[in-house]
């Protein structure tokens, strides 16, 4: 195929509607739910390649902004990427590079992919706690103890899940993936 | 998720409407300034009172208005009781280790009418304008960022085939979990790993499906000569209009007021 930029660019896309859609999916794994947002992004970086990881969630929250309600409970809006949370969506693209990049340099194996998407969602909690603590003018220990902490086990746990998952399925279609 | 495709938007025909989309982005965020730069009681009743007339001018539903700023109550009320009774200064009324005092008072009250005033104000972008015409504008004002290397017109391309490619892709899910369980598929395992790899006999024909779509897409461009790289047009171009400039100057005529108010 001589457009291969094309076909990157339109993989991207549909990679970000899958991260709208899986958005507004969570399954129940006992009490902490596994929701489909941090997962898909967790997904994402695992498959695409940095920049297009990178890109498939600036597109997906460009969605967002623009009114399309792609965000966790159907929410959208400026108002969402600049309030208290939006830290945490914004994390999500440090997350996808990051996620993407340490796969892409490590072999794409269980122990790396899980680890990859680990260090991932310390980037997204790092980045919510700071902009909460900036947005809801609280001091670093309470922004901390709101925005960190309690997500911590919870993040790490679905960085497991979808490195896991992430990993089986490179696997399964290198083929496709590798185009 | 088919029924997100017209995003936020209210149709209408009011002036709010008519005003060229890269007027409304550009005031939103010139209201978060305005907003974060106001810090007496006064000067927060005039912005509401200005905010009030934009949108009985645009006519939004009150429902619609709720409904933007719901998600963010709990937050809001959450943040300000602690503000509430962590703030030290003049005691107004204590319980024995609780105290509330003055300035706890005025810190939560500044804070939940900041994030109001931004929600509600950044909300009527969303509720005035279609989504063609925010990514329209967004590409416009963006446009300068093509001479540092950002392909722009790329980004408003994807932005296109991902919100054209929403109800595909969910009914596509649909399908695939309805072909896997007549398969015998079951989604209902109760272990913990069990439910952790239901979702893999989604997700392979889901992946393998979009890279075949994309493939098939791709070939269909280029059948119509498609070049990224070369300049294109547009058929309803953007222009500034009178009303754009009426718009301009009451956002401006209430910085100045907020900027006065807050140095005086």
């Amino acid at each position: 195929m001589r457009n291969q930029w094309l076909k990157q660019a339109i993989i991207t896309a549909e990679f970000a509607v899958f991260i709208a859609i899986f958005s507004q999916f969570s399954i129940p794994l006992g009490p902490i739910p596994l929701t489909g947002q941090t997962f898909a992004v967790g997904l994402t970086a695992t498959i695409l390649k940095p920049k297009d990881a990178f890109q498939a969630v600036f597109i997906y929250l460009l969605m967002g902004v623009i009114g399309l309600p792609v965000f966790a409970e159907f929410h959208s809006g400026i108002s969402v990427l600049f309030g208290a949370t939006g830290g945490f969506l914004v994390g999500f693209l440090a997350n996808a590079y990051v996620t993407s990049y340490l796969i892409q340099k490590t072999k794409a194996s269980f122990f790396w992919g899980i680890f990859a998407n680990i260090v991932g969602a310390l980037f997204t909690l790092v980045f919510g706690t700071i902009w909460i603590k900036l947005n809801l003018q609280l001091t670093w220990i309470s922004a901390f103890q709101t925005a960190f902490f309690p997500f911590l086990l919870p993040g790490i746990l679905k960085a497991v899940f979808a490195g896991y998952i992430g990993i089986i399925l490179h696997r399964r279609l290198s083929v496709a993936i590798r185009g | 998720m088919n029924d997100v495709m017209i995003g936020q938007y209210i149709p209408g025909s009011s002036k709010i409407h008519q005003l060229d989309p890269r007027t409304k982005i550009l005031l939103t965020f010139w209201w978060i300034i305005t907003i974060i730069l106001t810090n007496r009681l006064f000067y927060f009743g005039l912005t509401a009172l200005f905010l009030s007339f934009i949108l009985i001018g645009a006519q939004i539903p009150i429902i619609s208005i709720w409904k933007s700023v719901k998600p963010v109550l709990p937050i809001i009320l959450f943040t300000s009781f602690f503000n509430l009774i962590y703030t030290q200064g003049t005691v107004l009324w204590s319980f024995y280790f609780l105290a509330i005092t003055q300035e706890g008072v005025q810190l939560s009250l500044f804070l939940i009418l900041r994030i109001l005033l931004i929600v509600i104000g950044c909300s009527f972008l969303t509720f005035t304008t279609s989504l063609t015409s925010i990514t329209d504008g967004l590409e416009s004002l963006l446009a300068p960022l093509q001479k540092l290397g950002v392909h722009v017109n790329d980004v408003a391309m994807m932005v296109t085939i991902a919100i054209r490619f929403i109800p595909t892709l969910s009914e596509e899910i649909q399908k695939i979990k309805d072909a896997q369980k007549s398969r015998g598929a079951s989604f209902s395992d109760q272990k913990f790993l069990g439910k952790l790899r239901g979702v893999i006999p989604i997700l392979v024909p889901l992946i393998y499906s979009a890279f075949r779509r994309a493939y098939e897409l791709t070939m269909a461009i280029e059948c119509r000569c498609y070049n990224h790289e070369i300049k294109r047009t547009k058929m309803n171009q953007l222009v500034f209009k009178r009303n754009d400039l009426v718009a301009f100057s009451f956002f401006c005529t209430l910085f100045i007021v907020v900027i006065i108010g807050r140095f005086n």
